[in-house]
């Protein structure tokens, strides 16, 4: 077997392997703005590998050149999509859910405004 | 080789048309037709080399540009309710 089938192959999997992990976030998180993640990033990598793998087994002609268009015009395209996407939906009212925001804005702030008490109190204490 | 990796990609795209069909909101329902555009491309690519024309990748060009464009007119159309 060649050494350029084995690369081929591997490029392939990992590719395959991100896609899948895309695939799967996309059913099963639980927000829209988490789901873009999965969206933008794991799929733009996925066929950057799936693609990359069709290059190396082709060589070098005029084909490849075609894929790394198609591969660098996704990869400018896809990820301006999702935040367009993400941004028409922050305008448009879509909020993300009730447990995320709590766990990343409310509690950061009350927690950081009242440890400030807290610890300067303890440092004149000590 | 060529033919596992483009059922795994139509097992993806699989995937992103259940979100696409229980979406509860409606940009959820954009955001996986903008993934099953992406693996459109993929997919085509996949099938000229399985066929060995790979002049199917002129189509696949056209089709990742055709879906950027028809992802921001539909964002367009919802936002200012036109395409102008």
């Amino acid at each position: 077997m060649e050494i350029k089938t084995i690369l081929t192959a591997i490029c392939l999997i990992i590719g395959c392997l991100f896609i899948m992990m895309a695939a799967i976030g996309i059913v099963r998180f639980p927000d829209f703005f988490a789901r873009t993640h999965p969206a933008s990033k794991g799929d733009t990598l996925g066929q950057a590998f799936i693609l990359l793998g069709l290059m190396i087994y082709e060589g070098l002609t005029l084909i490849t050149f075609k894929l790394l268009v198609i591969v660098v015009l996704v990869l400018i395209a896809n990820p301006t999509a999702t935040f367009f996407l993400a941004k028409a939906a922050d305008v448009s009212g879509v909020r993300p859910e009730k447990g995320i925001k709590e766990i990343d804005l409310t509690v950061g702030e009350d927690a950081a405004s009242s440890t400030g008490k807290k610890v300067s109190g303890g440092d004149s204490a000590s | 080789m060529f033919e596992v990796a483009a059922i795994i990609v139509i097992l993806a795209s699989l995937l992103a048309l259940y979100r696409a069909i229980t979406g509860p909101r409606f940009f959820d329902r954009v955001l996986a037709a903008n993934v099953i555009g992406t693996k459109a491309v993929v997919l085509i690519a996949l099938i000229g080399f399985i066929e060995g024309r790979p002049h199917f990748l002129d189509v696949a060009l056209v089709y990742a540009l055709i879906n950027f464009i028809a992802i921001l007119a539909i964002l367009r159309q919802r936002e200012s309710g036109g395409l102008g």
